[in-house]
């Protein structure tokens, strides 16, 4: 089936057409979700999140990009509004545990390590370090770090994503590097001593 | 020396971690915990919409509206009502102290008697 025919029966109402989409675009949803929010719940509930935003706003899809472009950049856009609320969230607690001086701080930390289940088992304490380090980067680094290492994307398809110039992509994504690199440096230095 | 060129190493290796990554997987019930919840969302979408396009229960609202919207509208006129009383009243007091017509206090309590 054409994705244009596809698309238009979507925009019916077709229930077999949703079911199909959710199908083949659910493990690609969800792993992006895990990649930028790093926990297995907030991954599950953003990506239903996803599926609802696409089966409630599929009329509004104009078809000028891809229709898996179209779901990956609302994947993106729904994971960084639970980001953006987590720290908000975090932001907060901070200041009030300030305020009240019996609070202890520390607990406010992010303490989670979070491992991705497609890493391979000599590489789980790595990429553990490095997923924390990911966690620290600009907003707009993190997302093209991660859908190019993670989600495996082109820089063409990422900057389509992003609604970017493929030079402003490799950009962040070297920037990202450089700072994670720094980061690392940091962290192992102290580890060494 | 040593131990900057190893700290490199580890920073390489750990950059590199996530090489060869299998993408993360959904269960199977993915769908249908997806299919409740866009029914559940639009039963009630749709409950709403009964209630504002059914012609009886848009009477009934409208009629309930209407009912609160009156009691609203005398309460107000109520209290109106009672300010400008209370303010004719005054005005009558003050009147009274005016001209002298206050009753004089032709008693004191047992205390002063005493």
């Amino acid at each position: 089936m054409q994705e244009e025919e596809f698309i238009s029966k979507l925009k019916t109402g077709d229930r077999y057409a949703f079911w199909k989409l959710v199908e083949d675009y659910k493990d690609q949803v969800y792993n992006t979700c895990l990649g930028l929010l790093q926990n297995l719940q907030d991954a599950e509930d953003v990506s239903q999140e996803v599926f609802m935003e696409v089966y409630q706003s599929i009329d509004s899809f104009n078809e000028n990009s891809k229709l898996s472009t179209w779901i990956y950049r609302i994947s993106v856009t729904k994971s960084l509004e639970l980001i953006r609320y987590r720290k908000r969230k975090k932001r907060s607690a901070f200041f009030r545990a300030i305020k009240n001086q019996d609070h202890d701080i520390s607990t406010i930390e992010d303490k989670t390590t979070f491992v991705h289940p497609g890493v391979k088992l000599e590489n789980k304490e790595r990429a553990m370090i490095l997923m924390k380090a990911i966690k620290k980067l600009p907003e707009q680094q993190r997302i093209a770090f991660t859908l190019h290492k993670i989600e495996v994307l082109s820089y063409i398809e990422i900057s389509r994503i992003m609604e970017k110039s493929v030079s402003a992509v490799e950009a962040l994504t070297h920037r990202a590097k450089q700072n994670l690199k720094r980061d690392l440096l940091n962290y192992y230095k102290s580890d060494f001593e | 020396m040593e131990k900057h060129s190893r700290i490199n190493r580890e920073v390489e290796k750990t950059l590199s971690a996530l090489d060869g990554i299998k993408k993360a997987q959904t269960d199977e019930l993915f769908y249908e915990r997806l299919s409740k919840k866009i029914d559940s969302r639009e039963r009630k979408t749709t409950s709403f919409l009964f209630l504002v396009k059914e012609p009886s229960y848009s009477l009934v609202g409208f009629f309930l509206i209407l009912i609160i919207a009156l009691n609203i509208v005398s309460l107000a006129k109520y209290r109106n009502d009672l300010n400008e009383q209370w303010e004719e009243y005054g005005n009558q007091q003050t009147q009274v102290e005016e001209i002298g017509l206050s009753i004089p206090i032709l008693y004191t309590n047992s205390e002063n008697i005493k």
